[in-house]
């Protein structure tokens, strides 16, 4: 299995490298920038989420401050959050501020 | 200092009620199932636990215990959360059974500490322990005992490890003696809200019968929670509930975070401290066999193979030996040449009028009819689709079907969470139309109960469908799902443009792969099962009385007469099926089951078993699933539903029949 990450470790460093220039900037990142296997911090929620699903997230324990690890992309986010595993669709990802 | 304890005023006889509560995927049913021997019929996935369920602790025989559905948030957010908060302020309570994750400790102790300001008797079951060391994850819980002041019992329950300590423990629950300071402008604004609540009490006794604190209320109605808003407006003078109004608008314009969250906030700070010092992470996390297969489920591609050969599992088990192979030995052997002839004979033996004997085991007949349909052509499906079901349930596979067929139900209108009604109804749509409270709007709720009501099948007629189609080909098969997906499709899209409103995007937990259970899913069959048959057995006897009326009156010929140009002109079928349809105004898989018995009799081609069978599935759902929708959604919507569905299923039924003859198949 080692063997298998690595391989994806490396593939997201080329895809990087490829797509560095038209990732937005370091202040706009959202979660549905962050590349698979990595972790971030949330920073805060966009507007784009609805009062009921910001309390949802904050009840899974996606709050400002917390570390979260980017699990998948495709079809939907996949992130886990203490043990806890969540799948967000692109639009609720890309609403939440993340720094990584 | 403790919470203010004008509570626990109630007799004795009020006072026997325990209720669990939790969030969802903790293992609430399975707890309440070892506490009480009985199993909750619709749980498991989140939010279906939809109704109190109740039981009696099996070693404390005055003690009733409440299920209640799983809750994301607290206070609660969506329809099905707010059962709970009805609950704690509704039913007077001994006490409180938290089961929470082990392995999710924050999340839970979030909930620990919102229900230990409640002022009632907790007990904390924290459950999955196993999943939690696994993890590398060690919890200090009587350390947490000692912070929290109640009893913190660890629990495998699925295992039946720490049951006995919950029986014990809950035999003599104690009023937890905790409190949150919050900051300053908060505490004094809740000292108000209290003092107006408990002082101008106008209905004598209301709030202080309460079993939850003043404090609890205050908080909760500074979060803003709208079960609280309705109670209090019930309860309280207008004047004073203005006066509160008052008050939290006062104290909303002096922040700019909501009061909601700077209340969470201080929780979370508060929780963060001790579980600082009462679990230790002492290995880092390796990658589980479960890790590796979910992610296998939720990939792009392997998902989707997975996913087929779900399907593919699910037909072979329910269609082939369900509706195949058990069906043709209960049917055909059991039935047809052991039980229903020893009835025949022992009924003709009895010196009855003929038209009782008639009613009883003629063609019509309540035995022959009525029974053999529902326990020798339904019985063997439905099990095996409740079984399979709940395979799925307990392994945690539905979610990550949400969140892979999420891109699907987005065209329609909808997220991946509709999966769960979908498939739930292809066992029975009755129960799924239930379950459509688990979706976060009205406008969604309608959508998939429009979708239910016409494209999907239940498992008792999905039964009959699969064994009719694959006793003509796998063509047969694939144009029927085809049609089927297409109408499902294009009225979805339809309807997602008609009703206003907004799509909301999916959010959606995904529990860890497990395991099943081979008793857990077993026990869940047997009530479902149970359930079902209660449902059915009078449905299909009523059904079958109303045929033989109809036949012995001689109405049904009339009626099959002038239904005929409907069913032979646009249809193109048998005259006799017109009886099929309107036994599916009933049920429709009573209906399929006509057809069924008509195609094994060599009456139907397979162009006309397919049209027929497209038909049949758009066709009215069952009165069952009727009256529930009607429950659910109101009158209006179960009527607008009807009136789509009805014509419509003959549309495409009649157009079908038609395409079929002018590619010349099948006839």
């Amino acid at each position: 299995m080692p063997r298998h990450c690595n391989k994806h470790r490396k593939r997201h460093r080329l895809l990087r490298m490829f797509t560095h220039s038209r990732r937005p900037h370091h202040q706009d990142q959202t979660l549905a920038n962050i590349l698979p296997g990595e972790n971030a911090i949330i920073v805060d929620f966009l507007p784009g989420i609805s009062s009921e699903q910001r309390a949802h997230l904050l009840a899974y324990g996606v709050i400002p401050g917390s570390i979260i690890r980017v699990i998948q992309q495709n079809p939907v986010t996949v992130l886990e959050v203490d043990q806890l595993e969540l799948a967000l669709e692109k639009k609720i990802a890309s609403s939440i501020k993340v720094s990584s | 200092m403790a919470a203010p304890s004008i509570i626990n005023h109630f007799g004795p006889s009020s006072e026997n009620k325990i209720a669990l509560i939790g969030h969802p995927n903790v293992g609430k049913s399975v707890i309440f199932h070892k506490l009480t021997g009985q199993f909750v019929t619709v749980s498991n996935y989140p939010g279906t636990t939809l109704e109190i369920a109740r039981g009696t602790a099996k070693d404390m025989p005055d003690t009733i215990l409440l299920d209640t559905p799983g809750v994301v948030t607290f206070p609660p957010q969506t329809e099905d959360e707010q059962v709970t908060a009805k609950l704690l302020l509704n039913i007077p309570l001994r006490g409180i059974l938290q089961v929470g994750d082990a392995k999710n400790i924050r999340r839970t102790l979030l909930l620990t500490v919102q229900l230990a300001e409640m002022g009632v008797p907790l007990v904390l079951a924290l459950n999955m322990m196993d999943e939690a060391m696994k993890r590398g994850l060690e919890i200090n819980h009587a350390r947490l005992s000692s912070i929290l002041h109640i009893p913190v019992i660890p629990t495998t329950a699925i295992r039946g490890f720490g049951v006995k300590d919950i029986l014990a423990n809950l035999e003599n629950p104690i009023t937890p003696d905790f409190h949150i300071e919050y900051p300053v402008d908060i505490e004094d604004a809740l000292k108000e809200i209290c003092s107006s609540i408990t002082s101008s009490d106008t209905d004598p006794g209301e709030v202080s019968k309460l079993s939850i604190a003043p404090r609890a209320i205050a908080l909760l109605w500074l979060e803003n929670d709208s079960v609280t808003d309705e109670w209090l407006k019930n309860h309280l003078d207008l004047g004073i509930y203005n006066h509160l109004i008052e008050i939290r608008k006062q104290l909303q314009t002096n922040t700019t975070d909501t009061l909601a969250g700077i209340i969470q906030n201080v929780r979370l700070e508060y929780i963060k401290q001790i579980v600082d010092i009462s679990m230790i992470r002492y290995s880092p996390k390796a990658i589980r066999l479960s890790d590796k297969i979910s992610r296998l489920t939720l990939h792009p591609l392997w998902g989707t193979l997975v996913l087929a050969g779900v399907l593919f599992s699910l037909y072979w088990f329910v269609g082939v030996f369900g509706a195949g192979i058990l069906v043709d030995f209960f049917e055909g052997v059991l039935f047809g040449e052991y039980i229903n002839p020893w009835v025949t004979n022992l009924i003709t033996q009895f010196p009855l009028p003929p038209l009782i004997t008639e009613l009883l085991v003629g063609e019509f007949g309540l035995w022959t009819m009525g029974m053999t349909y529902a326990l020798a052509l339904i019985f063997p499906i439905v099990t095996t689709f409740f079984f399979a079901f709940g395979i799925l349930e307990d392994s945690g596979y539905l979610p990550r079907l949400s969140a892979l067929s999420n891109r699907f139900f987005q065209s329609m209108g909808l997220n991946g969470k509709a999966v769960l009604p979908i498939v739930l109804g292809l066992g029975c749509v009755t129960m799924a139309a239930l379950t459509t409270r688990v979706l976060s709007n009205r406008r969604e709720r309608i959508l998939v109960t429009l979708l239910l009501a016409l494209a999907i099948p239940c498992s008792a007629q999905l039964g009959i469908i699969m064994g009719m189609l694959a006793g003509i080909s796998i063509g047969a098969a694939l144009i029927w799902g085809g049609v089927i997906l297409l109408v499902l499709f294009i009225v979805g899209w339809l309807a997602a443009q008609l009703l206003p409103g907004d799509r909301s995007p999916l959010l959606v937990e995904l529990p860890p792969m497990r395991v099943p259970t081979f008793s857990n899913v077993a026990a869940k069959t047997v009530a479902r099962l149970e359930w079902y048959l209660k449902e059915v057995i009078p449905l299909f006897l009523l059904g079958t009385f109303i045929m033989f009326l109809l036949s012995q009156t001689g109405i049904l010929e009339s009626i099959i007469r002038s239904v005929e140009p409907l069913v032979t002109g646009w249809l193109g079928l048998p005259p006799e099926a017109s009886a099929a349809f309107l036994m599916g105004f009933l049920r429709r898989d009573f209906g399929a089951t006509g057809l069924f018995v008509m195609q094994s009799q060599g009456g139907l081609t397979p162009a006309q078993v397919v049209v027929a069978m497209v038909t049949i599935t758009l066709f009215v759902p069952c009165v069952a699933s009727v009256m529930v929708i009607a429950k659910e959604r109101g009158w209006r919507t179960a009527v607008s539903v009807i009136l789509i569905v009805f014509p419509l299923a003959f549309l495409v039924g009649g157009l079908l029949y038609r395409a079929l003859a002018f590619l010349n198949w099948g006839s």
